[in-house]
């Protein structure tokens, strides 16, 4: 855990160093003066999981099971995280980044071919035969990965709220039986935990695709390695309310292109854009600051993920 | 700050209102295993949307209340 900290900060200090003089940098938006920033931060926690993952195998080789389900949901993270690096570099067709996602999922569809229901409280084992390998685990890495990509924008959100759904996971995993997932989600957990130190407002670094990318995929991989699939849905539900609200609408996923984007004054206060968003919700009802409306988004997060744990542990 | 935390609470309404739609779809479609996977998948994924509705919806009287 500490290596994937102390790599994944590093990492992201190097990068705020280097990557603007390579042009790999975005416009803070959200600050009166927009400076430039170091962008694709996301990289920094790639580099987190692939070192404290050879720690993680040199020490716990035998003594944790079979880490096949390590190694598959490591490989579907960093091929999506490839992705998201390419989205970053040169910008993927929306159509053409599902598709690769969906090739990215192909070491965890292996892994799990054995496998053939998901289990919900209440309603109990639902039998899905081949279809759990063949369609839900491409749909949930694509679904989570595309919505955590969605519910972003501001200093700290992404990795603030990849921090509180993987730590989440990460303890449903170790109390329901599964320490190999466990010890994957630690590994996350610790590297954007590292990373949102240079993230928090003000940020100094942005994650990008390839961050925002990489915490979806690693909630869904998580889920599905564990068969924690209820709970990993209950902490998307932030991120799936605001692709709902942006889907329902007259110009879907389109509003950000016709209408910009929140607007900052001077006193460093946030105008809401004009169309559906949940960070616009929190915005609209009172007065704040880019750091209030991240540490009220991340509230909302925490509440869900305080429900999963809840489930969890009632359905244990 | 009252605020913030009543749009958290309305935040809760998509996700209970999914489950207890859902709940009820497979309750009702008792029948067919495939249909009964179908049908509380659509109940979550309508219900779910309804919800995001009237969330909306709420936020929107929030902040109309609080302007006025």
């Amino acid at each position: 855990m500490a290596v994937a900290l102390v790599t994944s900060y590093s990492i992201a200090k190097f990068e705020i160093r280097s990557f603007p003089a390579r042009g790999i940098s975005g416009v803070d938006v959200h600050k009166p003066d927009r400076p430039v920033r170091a962008e694709m931060g996301g990289l920094a926690v790639l580099a987190a999981l692939a070192l404290a993952s050879l720690f993680y195998f040199g020490i716990d080789f035998t003594l944790d099971g079979p880490p096949v389900l390590f190694a598959a949901a490591a490989s579907t993270v960093v091929l999506t995280g490839m992705v998201g690096v390419a989205d970053d570099t040169h910008e993927l067709s929306q159509r053409f980044k599902p598709l690769l996602i969906v090739a990215a999922s192909a070491p965890l569809m292996l892994a799990l071919a054995g496998r053939t229901s998901i289990t919900f409280p209440i309603l109990g084992n639902v039998h899905l035969g081949i279809l759990y390998s063949v369609v839900a685990v491409p749909l949930a890495i694509t679904t989570s990965a595309n919505f955590s990509n969605l519910l972003a924008g501001f200093n700290g959100l992404e990795a603030g709220s990849a921090t509180i759904s993987l730590g989440t996971m990460t303890f449903i995993s170790e109390v329901t039986g599964h320490p190999t997932v466990a010890a994957f989600g630690m590994i996350l957990t610790a590297a954007y935990l590292g990373f949102l130190f240079l993230n928090w407002y003000p940020a100094k670094i942005f994650p990008g695709d390839t961050g925002t990318l990489v915490a979806g995929a690693a909630l869904a991989a998580m889920g599905l390695a564990a068969g924690l699939e209820f709970e990993a849905i209950i902490l998307s539900v932030p991120a799936a309310m605001d692709f709902s609200l942006k889907a329902i609408d007259r110009r879907p996923f389109k509003q950000r292109h016709v209408f910009g984007n929140a607007v900052v004054g001077l006193d460093g206060i946030l105008e809401p854009a004009p169309y559906p968003a949940l960070v616009h919700a929190f915005m609209k009802v009172s007065p704040l600051d880019e750091r209030g409306l991240v540490i009220s988004v991340l509230a909302l997060q925490a509440v869900f993920a305080l429900l999963a744990v809840a489930i969890a542990l009632i359905f244990i | 700050m009252n605020k913030q935390a009543a749009v958290i609470g309305l935040a809760l309404v998509p996700f209970a209102l999914a489950s207890a739609m859902a709940f009820a779809a497979w309750e009702a479609a008792n029948g067919i295993e495939a249909w009964r996977m179908i049908g509380t998948t659509l109940a979550w994924i309508v219900s779910f949307a309804i919800g995001t509705q009237i969330f909306w919806r709420s936020v929107e009287r929030l902040a109309s209340n609080q302007s006025a």
